[in-house]
């Protein structure tokens, strides 16, 4: 039984606007992660797996709800009041490879700052260090003295996992790291990821819009959707049995290159309308206005989490009620 | 009328860009072909020239950019050697442009409606409609993008559409003006994914309903294969691989190609793999021969200073490789 | 030194002399900076900076013997305006040495605090400075204080930093949402980092073109406050000063205001071109 590094319980993040109202952002989601595996964070815009990122490090305190890091403390409340190691402990990588460094420090000066702030090695000792982060992200060692603006996107992620790898963390939340990179860079940057996650023993919580990645790096898949988790499953299963409707209307509209592929696409859902604004959230199940299975206790009644299979959550009407409605994937 | 009419030829295009007395060559010999009514994709990653091509077809260049040689011929006239009135006429009436972004598209600060009609007013200049009949048309592209409510649309302002509507607001506004070729530059990307669905499936409905013509320019595979019946796939400059788009995805033939539908990372969960080592070259001091050959696994001596021709692979596909040409490519 | 400094280095000189103008206005800085330094030693007459009287000399036009003819005590101009160099210079260096870091300190906590409590009080303190017109500021701080150079040079700071603190603002507001800042904040780094290591590199490129641009107007206010009798006090000669004693008697003893006028246009010209300079240094990025 793998150890729980974070528990998320009913976490809430709303955001005031003034008038009164507010963007509910993360709305009660409750989630594990467990150590060594890779939790993927799936959504689109508006669903708040970024908000769930950001609070998760700390940079926002939760409005409700708790984060429990290590089975011991709750985090939810206090945003950059965090204690040093848990702020070296818990990492980030983030997704705009431009702005993730300072264009005016060069690489080695970027990669010293978690060494400092963490570590106790002198001078000499840090640059030791600073070499072996980058040989471990697979950069060339005279990569320290070179300026961001010297190399390429995907290296520049690369660095950033580098730094975020410096106060040798316990897990590292990826947000979007390879979104904005092309294919074959996205390729080199996600298998040095998943070599590290074997060497050292990370945990990732990896969060992005693109299901075939997650396919191929995630242990769990999770799907939000306004602030509220649809489904949350293993991946195989996740794959093989997409419950929600949502889901499986994600599923059928990603563009894939090869006909073995769209093969196991669910059936093309055409995906009608508007995603909602989380500022109106729709009553009931959010997901109810673009919902070919709607029925009317969906406008009305928030449903709940439940287990269909061992491990396999689904957050849906249509499987409240005895047995499960379930889609076999042609 | 010719049922293989091609609205668009480009032949043996370069171009390059001159930077502070440094030239570089960016695109080499590019040759591509539209069909009238058929939606073509042009596939590459960041700095293939993907971008440079669709500026060169639209005559928006740089200042700095060099035409070297080659022709871009819409309906039989060559677009680089057009004449300004001329050339303007080309961007009004001929070539619709669907940009990435669709925020930065459409100005913030003027309605739709206004903008909308002003562009109808350009496409339509030599046929004398009234306000009211452009406005007519506008509601009717409106209507055929699937866009609820067109006179509100028209009321508002971009900023109170969403992503997926102002994109649709562009492609009608390309449908209305009637134009004979849309280049559409990664119409889906900054959008979420079941949105950028829908948009993929307007543009292919639409290309077989009105017989629209469509250049297709992305970066993802997934898209040429479910918008596009023909692909051309950019690497450094110049196409390597091109043809009808299910038979270049059933056998990729060039190692470029095989080695980019490898590093997709697939629903089947086949796996991450490690990436093309390498970069892409420099541009200010080309490879003598094939681009590719620093990063190829099959380069053969010859990719070293010689530049591959097509070869044909099957009835609708061809390749620029010299080693897929003696056979030697055998993808996994 | 490494390869990459000097390469850099000359690349620097590349840009800093593209035109030519700057390099001539970096000469005649040199120029000055030298005469001001060894004002003792080349001046002909250095006991005419002091207080001293040659009625049998005075009121001479310019001659071989005294270049910039003599004023109505007999005090050899070029001389006394050898000396007043110094305190030209200094006015223009010190004032800035002063204002620049606590405009730069201002700014950047205003900018870092954003949308704060803290950055409407420290900004607006910043607009009610820059409201006041810089002279009248810099008159009414001086006339209040004893009048001798020291106290000019106080009133003249206290109007300039308002302006760094603007600007570092502008530039630090900007980039307070960079995800590297973000990074700094989330892993632990203090406001002291913060501000040095990450902000301080992205500013310092725009407050040393400012800078250099500065001194010629620093030091055109210093020789306003001294014509009007706020600065150096007689008979320790400034450009300001002699130029106040010698428009009385325009047009006659014209080389009582001319030289020295002359001088200040040159000084001024010369940091202005020297600033055009480094700006190309920072501007120019290459592609």
């Amino acid at each position: 039984m793998s150890e729980v590094i974070l528990e998320l319980k009913n976490l809430k993040k709303y955001f005031p606007l003034p008038g009164g109202q507010s963007v509910k952002a993360v709305d009660g989601v409750s989630l594990k992660l467990f150590k060594g595996e890779t939790l993927g964070l799936v959504g689109e815009s508006g669903c708040g797996k970024s908000t769930i990122a950001y609070t998760v490090v700390g940079m926002y305190g939760a409005t409700d709800g708790e984060i429990i890091y290590k089975g011991t403390t709750n985090l939810a409340k206090k945003g950059y009041k965090r204690n040093l190691q848990q702020k070296g402990e818990i990492q980030i990588v983030f997704q705009d490879p431009g702005s993730s460094l300072n264009s005016r420090r060069n690489v080695g000066k970027s990669l010293e700052l978690p060494l400092k702030i963490h570590t106790k090695l002198n001078k000499e000792e840090r640059q030791d260090r600073i070499d072996e982060l980058l040989e471990l992200v697979g950069l060339p060692i005279d990569f320290k003295k070179r300026m961001p603006r010297n190399i390429g996107g995907g290296e520049r992620q690369l660095v950033s996992v580098a730094r975020a790898l410096g106060s040798d963390p316990e897990f590292i939340i990826l947000d979007e790291p390879t979104s904005a990179l092309d294919v074959s860079v996205q390729a080199k940057v996600i298998s040095t990821l998943i070599h590290l996650q074997e060497k050292l023993g990370l945990s990732y919580l990896f969060i992005t819009h693109d299901l075939s990645l997650m396919r191929n790096v995630a242990t769990r898949v999770a799907i939000l959707y306004l602030g509220r988790l649809c489904e949350l499953a293993p991946t195989a299963e996740f794959f093989h049995r997409p419950l929600h409707p949502y889901t499986q209307m994600l599923l059928s509209s990603i563009p894939v290159a090869t006909d073995e592929e769209e093969n196991i696409k669910p059936a093309q859902i055409i995906s009608e309308g508007e995603i909602p604004s989380p500022v109106n959230v729709p009553s009931g199940c959010s997901f109810h206005t673009r919902c070919r299975d709607c029925m009317d206790i969906c406008k009305v009644e928030v449903p709940v989490m439940i287990e269909i299979e061992p491990k396999h959550f689904v957050c849906c009407h249509k499987y409240q009620q005895g047995e499960p409605l379930a889609v076999e994937v042609e | 009328m010719e049922t293989n009419h091609n609205i668009l030829e480009i032949k043996d295009l370069s171009v390059s860009y001159t930077v502070a007395n440094v030239v570089t060559h960016v695109l080499e010999k590019v040759n591509l072909t539209v069909p009238k009514g058929k939606s073509i994709g042009l596939v590459g990653e960041s700095g293939c020239g993907k971008t440079t091509t669709m500026r060169a077809i639209l005559g928006v260049l740089p200042s700095n950019a060099n035409i070297e040689s080659g022709e871009i011929l819409f309906d039989g006239t060559d677009v680089l050697k057009m004449p300004y009135n001329q050339l303007q006429e080309f961007r009004q009436t001929g070539a619709g442009l669907i940009f990435q972004d669709p925020s930065s598209a459409l100005n913030p600060v003027i309605s739709i409606k206004k903008q909308f009609l002003t562009s109808l007013k350009y496409a339509h200049k030599d046929k004398d409609y009234s306000s009211a009949q452009l406005y007519d048309k506008a509601i009717e592209a409106l209507n055929a993008v699937s866009l609820a409510d067109p006179d509100r649309i028209m009321n508002s302002f971009p900023f109170q559409l969403s992503g997926g509507m102002r994109q649709r607001v562009c492609i009608a506004m390309t449908l209305a003006g009637e134009k004979a070729i849309l280049l559409a530059d990664e119409p889906g990307t900054a959008l979420d994914v079941t949105i950028q669905d829908q948009i993929l499936r307007l543009i292919k409905d639409l290309v077989e309903t009105l017989d629209l013509s469509v250049i297709m320019v992305t970066h993802s595979l997934g898209v040429i294969r479910q918008v596009t019946t023909e692909v051309n796939v950019m690497y450094a400059g110049s196409i390597v691989e091109g043809g009808d788009t299910h038979q270049v995805f059933e056998h990729p033939s060039h190692p470029y190609t095989i080695a980019l539908m490898e590093c997709l990372p697939k629903l089947t969960g086949t796996g991450i793999s490690e990436g093309i080592p390498g970069r892409i070259p420099d541009y200010d001091n080309p490879p003598a021969g094939c681009r590719f050959y620093p990063r190829c696994t099959y380069a053969l001596d010859r990719c070293q200073f010689e530049v591959p021709g097509k070869t044909i692979v099957e009835d609708d596909h061809w390749v620029a490789c010299f080693a897929a040409e003696e056979g030697k490519v055998c993808p996994k | 030194m490494t390869p990459e400094r000097k390469e850099s280095m000359v690349r620097n000189w590349y840009k800093f002399s593209a035109g030519g103008a700057s390099v001539v206005g970096l000469i005649i800085v040199l120029i000055i900076i030298i005469l001001a330094i060894f004002a003792p030693l080349i001046a002909p007459y250095p006991e005419d900076a002091g207080a001293v009287v040659k009625f049998s000399e005075s009121k001479l036009p310019p001659s071989s013997k005294h270049l910039m003819g003599t004023d109505t005590m007999g005090r050899d101009v070029f001389s006394r305006l050898l000396f007043s160099l110094k305190s030209t210079l200094l006015m223009g260096v010190l004032v800035l040495a002063i204002s620049v870091p606590i405009g730069f300190i201002v700014g950047v906590l205003a900018g870092y605090y954003r949308d704060t409590w803290i950055e409407t009080v420290l900004m607006r303190i910043v607009d009610i400075f820059l409201s006041v017109p810089a002279l009248v500021l810099a008159l009414a701080i001086a006339a209040i204080m004893e009048p001798n150079l020291r106290n000019s040079m106080i009133a003249i700071t206290i109007m300039w930093w308002p302006w760094y603190a603007r600007l570092t603002f502008g530039v630090v507001s900007s980039l307070r949402t960079e995800n590297y800042i973000t990074y700094a904040e989330l892993t632990g780094a203090g406001l002291g980092h913060i501000i040095v290591k990450e902000f301080l590199p992205n500013t310092i490129d725009q407050i040393l073109t400012k800078m250099t641009l500065d001194i010629g107007y620093v030091i055109i206010m210093g020789a306003t406050l001294s014509f009007v009798g706020l600065g150096e006090q007689p008979p320790i000669p400034a450009l300001g000063n002699m130029i106040n004693d010698g428009v009385k008697f325009l047009p006659d003893m014209w080389w009582l205001t001319i030289f020295p006028a002359v001088t200040i246009i040159l000084i001024v010209l010369g940091f202005n071109l020297v600033g055009d300079g480094v700006g190309n240094i920072f501007n120019v990025e290459g592609n």
